[in-house]
């Protein structure tokens, strides 16, 4: 290795030095912390300092546990509900937005404008358009003589209502990503559809899509991410109500921990919970292998 | 060119991650003592004012911390802080439960020998309210007491022709009372309870049903615990005096709601520390009058008040601990002559509880009076039982309650699932704190 690659590389260390310091005591550290004290008895603020071994205890109490399978499933239909919002809508405005007319810049402009508002501004203007005897969605249904749907008052609505907003929020990234995506498309792809004579839509299906899978596996796997990661949009619009309508499972997870003081038990749904995505996550990578090599 | 910049650059950030939080206090010789308060404290011009006359008093300077967000928001804030070994110095606990939640935790220094060699009569100033445990130790003085009452608008009365609601009353009477005022076309409720844990149990909680068996477990299969939520239900199911739990969380009605939209809820059962909100003009601008009355009781058997004990502690780990045993004492001995309230103290004359209820009544503007104020919490002939959930998994306990019986007001389970559903949940949160 001569002297100049040598010097690049001390400069590259120097650059991210910072960001691995950072990284070992935000994150590393605080991770392999909450792994050991899913192993300890800390589920009373009175027993902060127990360091007793329990070994599965806290995961065998998690897993007899009825709140947090409702939890999880509650978790998971917002996942879902989410997901399928987001790439389905994902894909059609990065489509739309990838053509040409006017106004386009301000249109993208627009759609990135929730990515970039704070989560609790966004459910307290959300409470407000939802109100069901206020709020001027329902006054559409009034005058049609309807008090209409109770939006986040309706333990049936309330969770997927707040999974569409909070897809509606995230969706700005996936349009860019999806639209970098699209400009990476041989033009003359399409030059040789058209010469075939394609529609829109056979456009769309056999040479858009096609080309857009490795990026779609990829919004995909941060879609799955970032629905799990749901706790700011549920406590920005319903707090986990109606009851427990919308109490997902990193709402659950904080209460136990900050709110009840079971710090093992929160930290044993905790390691759980991510053992999960990671499982659903490399289920996505498994499904993306298959798809390329077929 | 590039070499001297790079270095520039890293040599700003390792400076700037070296001092994140600057020389604060340097230099600053001044005795200090740190505390932390509701956000909705911290403004308020007797809070201020109360730190500033001990810091005129005894030269020492609160440094107060607000907690933004709710009742909840902030007590989970300050346990989480005591929990991680934070060192502010005097800790404020309303209500016996948070108390108990912090206490168990260990959090607090014992005060006894501290206090006796302050050379402060404990015995004599606080008596009875002092929260002593089996061997006599206590880490906390009480210094104000919550007791609840009703208020109404006078407006709404006064416009429905009905006389203002005086000395004592059952909850059938509020319920009549409530009808009269009720006009559904117009927005207008005659009753106003959140969709909150105590009005939830209220009738049960006054007949002193405990919410634990001997044996520790949950004892919310008591009838009258199933009797005390279907009678909430019912409030705005069948009487219709008042919005329906649904209608409460599409309001988002809060600790604070009444303050901002009484102009259209007539009568709302609560502390007597909800009068500072009625008080301020500047932070809850009203138009209509308000008044205040006693708890009605459930009867004979329930004639009983709500009440809620505050007290003050100091950190174990307090950075400050002497400072901090001087503002303890101060605050519970003069934090009511500010904020007018109920002080928990044994010594307190009908003369100095008549003082603080007229600093009351005079920012009222001629609302209510002295007597409305000293018959409606004190001089009404009820007697007093704790108003919090208090023991084993308390929060847990008062938070299931919560859900369960919000999903049993909006139809979504029987009450038979309710009761069932919140003593299993309950015993299972109880074991795990076990």
């Amino acid at each position: 290795m001569d002297r100049r690659c040598k010097g690049e590389e001390r400069t590259a260390w120097l650059f991210i030095t910072p960001f691995l310091v950072m990284f070992a005591i935000f994150k590393l550290y605080p991770i392999l912390y909450g792994f050991l004290v899913s192993f300890w008895n800390r589920n009373a603020a009175s027993r902060m300092m127990d360091r007793s071994f329990v070994g599965l205890a806290n995961y065998l109490k998690v897993l007899q546990s009825a709140s947090f399978w409702a939890a999880f499933g509650r978790s998971l239909e917002f996942s879902l509900v989410y997901t399928v919002t987001i790439m389905v809508l994902g894909v059609m405005l990065a489509v739309l937005l990838n053509r040409h007319f006017p106004g386009r810049t301000f249109v993208r402009t627009c759609w990135y404008i929730p990515y970039v508002t704070n989560m609790i501004a966004i459910g307290i203007v959300f409470r407000y358009l939802l109100n069901p005897s206020k709020g001027p969605v329902n006054a559409l249904w009034r005058v049609f003589g309807t008090s209409g749907p109770q939006w986040l008052n309706d333990p049936h609505l309330a969770l997927p209502v707040s999974a569409v907003i909070g897809a509606w929020v995230a969706l700005a990234f996936t349009i860019i990503t999806i639209l970098a995506g699209l400009q990476d498309i041989p033009k003359e792809w399409y030059e040789v559809a058209d010469l075939e004579g394609a529609t829109f839509w056979q456009r769309l299906v056999y040479v858009t899509l096609p080309a857009l899978v490795p990026t779609l596996f990829l919004m995909l796997t941060i879609a799955i991410i970032n629905s799990f990661r749901s706790y700011t949009t549920i406590v920005g619009l319903t707090n986990g109500g109606p009851g427990t309508a919308s109490m997902v499972l990193s709402l659950q997870i904080y209460n136990d921990a900050f709110l009840y003081q079971k710090f093992s038990i929160a930290s044993a749904e905790g390691v759980l919970f991510t053992a999960f995505i990671v499982l659903i996550n490399q289920m996505v990578v498994f499904g993306r292998g298959r798809w390329e090599k077929d | 060119m590039k070499r001297n910049l790079l270095i520039a650059v890293v040599t700003f950030f390792a400076t700037a991650m070296a001092f994140p939080a600057g020389s604060k206090e340097s230099g600053n010789t001044q005795r200090v003592v740190t505390t932390v308060c509701r956000a909705s404290y911290a403004n308020e011009a007797w809070y201020t004012k109360m730190n500033a006359d001990f810091e005129a008093e005894t030269g020492i300077h609160v440094d107060v911390t607000p907690t933004p967000g709710n009742d909840d928001d902030h007590d989970a804030k300050v346990n989480i802080d005591l929990l991680a070994g934070g060192t502010v110095d005097v800790v404020e606990s309303l209500g016996a439960k948070n108390y108990t939640i912090r206490n168990e935790g260990g959090f607090f220094m014992p005060l006894s020998k501290l206090v006796a060699g302050s050379g402060v009569d404990a015995e004599t100033l606080w008596g009875v309210n002092l929260p002593k445990n089996a061997q006599g130790e206590y880490y906390g003085i009480p210094f104000k007491q919550e007791m609840w009452c009703v208020y109404y608008n006078k407006d709404l009365f006064d416009a429905a022709g009905v006389p203002y609601p005086s000395g004592s009353w059952t909850w059938d009477d509020y319920i009549a009372t409530a009808k009269k005022l009720t006009d559904a076309t117009k927005g207008v409720y005659g009753s106003f309870m959140q969709a909150d844990t105590q009005y939830m149990y209220l009738p049960a909680r006054q007949k002193n049903v405990p919410f634990y068996k001997v044996d520790g477990t949950s004892n919310f299969d008591d009838p009258a615990f199933a009797e005390a939520i279907t009678w909430y239900k019912k409030l705005a199911s069948v009487q219709g005096i008042q919005m329906s739990v649904s209608d409460l969380n599409a309001e988002g009605a809060s600790w604070n709601y009444y303050a901002l939209a009484g102009d259209h809820l007539a009568m709302f059962p609560q502390g007597n520390w909800f009068v500072r909100l009625l008080n301020s003009q500047k932070d809850y601008p009203r138009s209509w009058k308000y008044g205040v009355t006693q708890l009605p009781s459930t009867g004979a058997d329930g004639n009983n008040n709500l009440v809620s004990q505050a007290s003050v502690s100091i950190n174990k780990n307090a950075a400050h601990p002497k400072e901090a045993l001087t503002y303890m004492l101060w605050i519970a001995q003069n934090q009511w002559r500010y904020e007018g309230g109920i002080p928990a103290l044994a010594t307190l004359t009908p003369e100095q509880q008549n003082a603080a209820f007229s600093a009351v009544a005079s920012a009222s503007d001629g609302q209510v009076t002295v007597s409305n104020l000293y018959d409606a919490m004190l001089d009404n002939g009820m007697g007093v039982v704790d108003s919090d959930i208090v023991g084993t998994a308390a929060t847990e306990y008062n938070n299931i309650v919560k859900e369960e019986v919000s999903s049993f007001c909006m139809d979504l389970q029987s009450l038979e699932d309710t009761i069932a559903h919140i003593v299993s949940r309950v015993n299972d949160a109880i074991k795990s704190a076990r």
